[in-house]
């Protein structure tokens, strides 16, 4: 079995959301926002609640926001 | 071939073989971060977590409490404890206060009240692999106990009665300071490593 990598791109959902802050964006996902840096650096696999609920607050599906690859 | 010799070379081969299988755990484990750490930007400095900050402030306050403690105890005997009453008075009294500092310090491990905005997944994540560190802290300062009680009273037979109090008080400390220390590690793994 390989390793799981988990890109993300939340930083660019945040730009294209009227440049939303980290911490606005942790507010609504009810998450701080050294969890925010840490999955915009990809040093963080966020659990299935928080990647949905990011999502949601994008109005995306996970897919858009998260891409799963196994190496 | 004596029997002692047997269950000793015995343990040896296998704490050898443990240590062997741990270490090859280890090598693939660095060689598989290795990989992931080309895809992670390690340019990013993630800020420090309010429990790790007071993790931090914890472990320098329950380190100045051992000093005290340890400069208080200084040039008393063991036998003395239940016999002095300002050394046990002084000793507790600075042991309450270094437990009450830790209460107050650890306050943000709660999804729930006021403090859930500072504490979240990340955090519960650290926290839980904190408890490894307890029961290795735990573990080592047993040993310690052990073999020090055993080597010094080994010719008397017996321990003070003072000593499993001792015993209990230094176990308390423990737990809390390695909790400390394994949120303080679990932060600069998660940082570096991910989950």
């Amino acid at each position: 079995m390989g390793t799981d990598i988990i890109h993300n791109n939340i930083r660019k959902q945040r730009f294209e959301s009227n440049e939303m802050t980290q911490q606005e964006l942790a507010d609504a996902a009810g998450c701080t926002r050294q969890t925010i840096v840490a999955l915009e650096a990809g040093r963080y696999t966020p659990s299935l609640g928080l990647a949905f609920r990011i999502a949601l607050i994008f109005s995306k599906s996970i897919d858009d926001i998260f891409e799963y690859q196994v190496d | 071939m004596n029997i002692w010799l047997s269950v000793t070379m015995l343990s040896a081969f296998i704490i050898s073989a443990l240590a062997a299988y741990l270490g090859v755990r280890a090598l693939k484990n660095i060689r598989a971060t290795r990989k992931l750490n080309e895809q992670r930007d390690e340019s990013v400095k993630i800020p420090m977590a309010i429990l790790q900050q007071r993790s931090l402030w914890n472990i320098l306050s329950m380190f100045i409490g051992i000093i005290v403690m340890a400069w208080i105890f200084d040039g008393h005997s063991v036998s003395e404890f239940f016999q002095n009453d300002t050394l046990r008075i002084s000793l507790t009294a600075v042991l309450t206060a270094t437990l009450l500092i830790n209460l107050f310090l650890m306050l943000p491990t709660s999804k729930r009240g006021k403090w859930a905005k500072y504490f979240d997944e990340r955090d519960e994540l650290v926290l839980q692999r904190a408890g490894n560190f307890q029961i290795v802290g735990i573990l080592i300062l047993s040993v310690i106990w052990t073999v020090g009680l055993t080597e010094y009273y080994w010719e008397i037979g017996s321990i003070p009665i003072d000593i499993p109090y001792l015993m209990f008080w230094s176990n308390f400390l423990m737990l809390f300071l390695s909790r400390s220390v394994g949120i303080v590690y679990g932060y600069f793994w998660i940082d570096r490593y991910g989950n």
